[in-house]
């Protein structure tokens, strides 16, 4: 009867299902973030856009960003001149 | 009584949680930081190898011989510049890797412009990869799922000066357009001389 009275291990018991909890939801929640790559999506949402600025000075993805290209301005070096007097 | 008093003391000890917190904290800072260098260091070298790009595409543009010795004097400069210094050590460390430059027209790879014919796309192109950003960060997983993310090509278009090849046959041309205006021009042997002063 004495022994059954006896809390002395009651805490430990707490302490252990409580770091048992803590450790399933940080599990849970490192895994859900792989499986969803959301670190990924830290760095490869920015890129694109990115990307189009290194490879053709705007901030835009993909073809979108091709056909803003500086090279497609009329404004290019030209043989023919260009009639800026706007007659 | 004095064991159940230590052993009551020893739960009541937080010592160990600050050690705990230090160990997750730290990997996630430490992860953190990694991948923030690893983006403002990209970042930092695409700047380098736009101006490597520029200058390949500027050495590529001076007139030379024939477009083939512009090509490799423009070779050279990419070559030299790549292999001096800081540089150097950088590419050998992995981290961005650079591929072979490309030369001449890339029209093809854009979609046409108001004016089709002109060959606007003149110029240095250089492949661009930056494995850095590639990483596993602790609890959190990797930063690149798609290989293709850290990776462009660097453009500089700034056209090509005619070669004294190219000039050479366009001079040429233009004599034998000349000569079918008028049959008198027939009479033109091979007496005469072409002068270019390095340009058409």
């Amino acid at each position: 009867m004495r022994r059954a009275r006896n809390q002395s291990g009651q805490m430990t018991i707490e302490a252990i299902l409580i770091m048992t909890i803590l450790t399933a939801v940080s599990i849970a929640l490192s895994r859900y973030f792989q499986n969803q790559g959301l670190l990924a999506d830290v760095i490869e949402g920015p890129w694109k856009p990115v990307q189009g600025m290194i490879e053709n000075g705007v901030w835009a993805s993909g073809d979108k960003a091709k056909a803003q290209h500086p090279s497609h301005f009329a404004r290019h070096s030209s043989n023919a001149g260009e009639d800026i007097t706007g007659k | 009584m004095k064991e159940l008093r230590g052993k009551t003391n020893r739960l009541a000890d937080e010592s160990g949680v600050i050690t705990l917190d230090f160990i997750f904290a730290l990997s996630i800072a430490f992860g953190f930081s990694i991948l923030f260098f690893a983006v403002s260091f990209t970042l930092s070298m695409v700047e380098v190898c736009q101006y490597i790009t520029f200058s390949v595409a500027r050495t590529y543009y001076a007139a030379n011989v024939s477009e083939q010795a512009q090509q490799d004097i423009a070779r050279q400069k990419y070559d030299e510049l790549k292999g001096k210094g800081a540089f150097k050590t950088i590419l050998k460390t992995g981290w961005i890797t650079l591929g072979d430059v490309q030369l001449g027209n890339a029209s093809d790879d854009f979609p046409p412009g108001p004016k089709e014919s002109d060959p606007v796309f003149v110029g240095a192109r250089i492949p661009f990869n930056a494995k850095v950003l590639d990483l596993r960060i602790p609890f959190l997983g990797r930063t690149v799922q798609n290989s293709t993310t850290g990776q462009a090509t660097l453009n500089a278009f700034l056209m090509r000066e005619v070669s004294t090849q190219e000039c050479q046959a366009f001079d040429s041309q233009r004599l034998s357009k000349l000569k079918e205006l008028n049959s008198l021009y027939q009479s033109f042997g091979s007496n005469e001389v072409v002068i270019t002063d390095n340009g058409c």
